[in-house]
């Protein structure tokens, strides 16, 4: 017994090489499935669902992201507003697009509306969008496997 | 000279102390940033400018799929190419189905198995909807799935209506599921021009 206590061994020595590496699987695993991205999804939107959506397929091209809530208002950059006052966003928009030296064709709007909303708004979007020359349109829904 | 090189001990202690603090708040950061990822999809439509005027290499006539809707929005008649296609008490089915998940959704979140069974409920009968819309473009097509690839669908839906029932249309029409594979059917889908009394 005496001799096991030698004096005073305040710390132990922990080998904590098998912890780091656990942490670090775990923190290379998050990293890897964060994805910021998908940060547009937006809780105020519920998405009708489908079985057969095609994967959303990422262009080179940032997306413009239009989300219709229940209530008939459009969220854009993350702010409602309301459907009627579009125009004047997407007219900014087309300015900052025509800036950057491309065409409104190029960009696809994303349309994510709300399962409840009315189809007469999404229609109202769409033509809003084309009053402003944008006409590769996208409908989202929520992939439901069948 | 003797005296600073002195025998170095064989394992050098590194003080981890720091590097640990540091990786276990990444690990914390990643960790309550993550979400509950929803797969989503995608459908293109085709919605080109000045729309309604016909692409002259569009000969074969657009499929219709006429959609009407009660004035809350409720599915009141499906029409595909013309023709009648829904039974009335799937609609009325359809439309208390939507009503129960409402008043589930509004009762409040505490509520889980009550909202799941409704979202289940309304599944089944808008599955059974989906099979008599593709079965109606099926035989619009003239019975021939492959015609569907040079034949567009345009949906004529009124005003009020759910969206949701249109994105069922679109996938009733855009393709068939078959066991884990996907045939597909249309896949240019456009809205009809609006209707001037709106």
């Amino acid at each position: 017994m005496a001799k096991k206590r030698r004096d005073g061994v305040s710390g132990t020595d922990i080998d904590m090489t098998p912890m780091i590496d656990v942490t670090f699987q775990l923190i290379t695993f998050f990293m890897f499935t964060i994805n910021f991205s998908e940060a547009e999804q937006d809780q105020r939107v519920q998405l009708p669902p489908s079985q057969i959506a095609k994967p959303v397929q990422n262009s080179d091209m940032e997306p413009l992201t239009l989300q219709l809530m229940n209530d008939g208002r459009v969220i854009y950059a993350g702010e409602p507003v309301a459907l009627e006052a579009l125009g004047d966003y997407l007219a900014n928009e087309l300015q900052i697009i025509r800036d950057a030296g491309k065409q409104p064709g190029d960009i696809t709007v994303v349309v994510r509306a709300d399962g409840r909303s009315q189809t007469g708004d999404v229609q109202q979007i769409i033509r809003a969008c084309q009053e402003k020359e944008f006409d590769k349109f996208v409908l989202r829904a929520e992939y439901r496997a069948p | 000279m003797a005296k600073r090189f002195r025998e170095l001990p064989s394992k050098i202690p590194i003080d981890m102390t720091a590097m640990i603090d540091v990786v276990f708040q990444l690990l914390t950061f990643f960790m309550l940033s993550i979400k509950a990822v929803v797969v989503e999809g995608d459908f293109n439509i085709r919605m080109p400018l000045g729309a309604g005027a016909g692409n002259p290499d569009d000969l074969v006539p657009p499929i219709v799929v006429k959609m009407m809707a009660t004035p809350d929005g409720h599915l009141s008649d499906v029409k595909v190419g013309g023709k009648g296609a829904v039974g009335r008490d799937l609609l009325d089915a359809l439309a208390g189905a939507d009503a129960t998940l409402e008043a589930a959704m509004k009762s409040g979140p505490g509520n889980g198995p009550q909202m799941a069974a409704a979202r289940k409920a309304k599944q089944r009968v808008t599955d059974q909807l989906t099979a008599i819309i593709q079965q109606q473009v099926i035989s619009a097509l003239g019975g021939d799935p492959s015609r569907a690839e040079h034949t567009e669908l345009e949906l004529d839906c009124d005003p009020a209506l759910r969206y949701d029932h249109v994105i069922n249309a679109i996938t009733a029409a855009s393709g068939i599921v078959e066991g884990d594979q996907i045939v597909p059917l249309i896949q240019k889908i456009k809205f009809s021009p609006p209707k001037k009394a709106q």
